[in-house]
């Protein structure tokens, strides 16, 4: 196998391309099914990821990937590198990862944002502001979970 | 090439913008409003949530109907369960003279903290829970057997809880009405003993895989059939029976007595029997076929509160550890106006040990070691609450 055929370039939505290792790409399923299925050439668009996305998914992606049979990173290393990957995204950035590991089909980077998510939000605040939903109860629902709430100490 | 090599940029505004050059060279343009997690699918939001304690889950609830909903799925306890995030959940009952209510303690049991008291509990709607029921913890499900109606009188009715999703199913009614049974879970079948009006001791057992109720016999006419620590024993004047849930049969026993003192708390970890003895946690040596008891633990002997022979005591497993969860009674006094005497009201603290197991090859054979990993009391409640059940969820 040439060197190029091992290279694979994703093409972001607004247009920016990254050339990768294909054993980095192929860790999202979405890419993999791509390259099996389509023969795409060696250009992937990615249309639901924007470029600055892309290249933390990316980041990953190579942290992740075993080339060659070479994963000289512990587990426990790896552990740290995840935590810290997440540690500081906002909202915003951690909403979109998101998205993109659920549309990429990166089970392991969909479960490591997830898990940021839970752990930033580990007060009903946190959780209403960092999760930013509505309520969509209505009045009459509302009522009803009070009354049960209120049952239990009324006496 | 190697574009990805750039640094990487920190993001503040991403989210799907109009045609990319119009938002170019902007004054300063707003910040875009944070994005709604509401817009991602419902299997994403249950990943997120099935890795927060379950703790938070109250209030959480009062999100959104959507998160309501979501909360009490089964799917989300399907998830919790494979990422290994599950939490062990007590459930406790208010005697009330007529009936019984249902709570579960919404707080986490295994993290140290204040004292919490009763406004910790969220009830569990129930049109009507008897009273002096047997209750059973199998898998997520609490079955609730017999105990007394409205009218006083006994009830073969039995109802299972889905502690998943809090709500009720009927399950085949018993073939006697019983209150004030015992029950226990033993090799995939619930067995119910006593509580029956007939002076004869009559046992049953339910095979949950094909849903039925059968009597189960005593070995001789005048033999009472008695359940502790998961083992069912028959005594009659002359003779002790021990029932082999395996084979389905009676067969002579020697020993039996003894094995009726104390709590009939117990419970299973890696097919070794635990059980608690006075104020002794005790393992029992299938290849000895005798209890023996856990070293290390003095300390949380030594507290002394196991000894009320009154306490309730449930022991689980769950993460590795055992559980055991006893209640204190512990009287709260309060001065009244203008008299010396103080007005005592009953109350009790229900604590929470976990303890670590160890297996270690001593002199005499196999010993098991704990180590208390926390021993504290997690919640003051009136007298009328009682230790129903813990669920690993």
């Amino acid at each position: 196998m040439s060197k190029s055929e091992k290279k694979i370039v994703l093409k972001s939505l607004d247009n920016e391309a990254f050339e990768v290792e294909k054993a980095v790409a192929l860790q999202s399923q979405t890419i993999w099914v791509m390259c099996e299925d389509k023969c795409v050439g060696n250009e992937i668009p990615l249309e639901n990821v924007t470029g600055q996305i892309l290249a933390k998914v990316i980041d990953y992606c190579k942290k992740h990937a075993v080339v060659d049979g070479d994963g000289d990173e512990s587990s426990e290393e790896l552990k740290n590198w995840d935590t810290e990957f997440t540690k500081n995204m906002d909202q915003s950035t951690l909403f979109n990862m998101i998205l993109a590991a659920n549309y990429l089909n990166i089970k392991s980077l969909l479960n490591l944002t997830c898990q940021a998510v839970a752990d930033k939000t580990k007060t009903i605040d946190e959780f209403h502001t960092f999760l930013n939903i509505e309520n969509n109860f209505t009045p009459e629902e509302e009522a009803q979970i009070c009354q049960e709430n209120l049952w239990a100490f009324d006496d | 090439m190697t574009l990805f090599k750039r640094t990487l940029v920190v993001a503040t505004k991403v989210e799907q913008p109009p045609p990319p050059h119009k938002r170019k060279r902007e004054k300063s343009p707003p910040p875009p409003p944070p994005p709604s997690f509401s817009l991602l699918p419902d299997d994403i939001l249950v990943n997120c949530l099935a890795r927060t304690s379950k703790s938070q889950y109250r209030s959480i609830s009062l999100l959104s109907k959507t998160i309501r909903s979501l909360l009490f799925s089964p799917e989300l306890y399907t998830v919790r369960s494979r990422i290994g995030n599950t939490e062990p959940c007590l459930y406790l009952c208010q005697e009330l003279p007529t009936y019984d209510r249902l709570y579960i303690f919404d707080r986490t049991l295994t993290t140290d903290g204040w004292i919490k008291d009763e406004f910790s509990l969220s009830p569990i709607t129930c049109p009507a829970f008897p009273s002096m029921s047997t209750t059973l913890a199998v898998g997520f499900e609490i079955y609730q057997m017999g105990g007394t109606t409205n009218a006083g009188l006994p009830s073969s009715a039995v109802r299972v809880l889905d502690c998943r999703t809090h709500t009720w199913r009927d399950a085949p009614e018993m073939t006697v009405p019983r209150k004030r049974a015992e029950s226990a879970f033993i090799d995939g079948k619930i067995y119910v003993v006593g509580g029956t009006e007939e002076s004869m001791n009559c046992a049953e057992v339910f095979d949950l895989k094909s849903q039925t109720w059968k009597p189960l016999p005593s070995p001789s006419g005048d033999a009472k059939v008695l359940l502790s620590r998961g083992e069912l024993y028959a005594t009659s004047r002359h003779k002790s029976y021990a029932y082999d849930s395996y084979l389905g049969r009676w067969k002579d026993s020697n020993q039996g007595r003894w094995n009726r003192l104390g709590s009939r708390a117990w419970c299973l970890v890696e097919n070794v029997k635990f059980s608690v003895f006075g104020r002794k946690l005790m393992w029992f040596d299938s290849e000895r076929r005798n209890w023996f008891i856990i070293q290390g633990l003095e300390d949380l002997h030594l507290k002394g509160v196991v000894s009320y022979p009154h306490t309730t005591i449930q022991l689980s497993y769950t993460g590795g550890n055992i559980l055991l969860l006893w209640d204190e009674p512990r009287p709260l006094k309060f001065p009244v106006v203008g008299k010396k005497h103080q007005h005592t009201c009953k109350n009790k603290r229900i604590w929470c040990a976990e303890i670590k197991l160890e297996k270690h090859v001593g002199f005499s054979g196999l010993e098991i070691w704990g180590k208390i990993v926390r021993s504290s009391p997690v919640l003051s409640a009136p007298d009328s609450y009682k230790l129903l059940s813990c669920v690993t969820l």
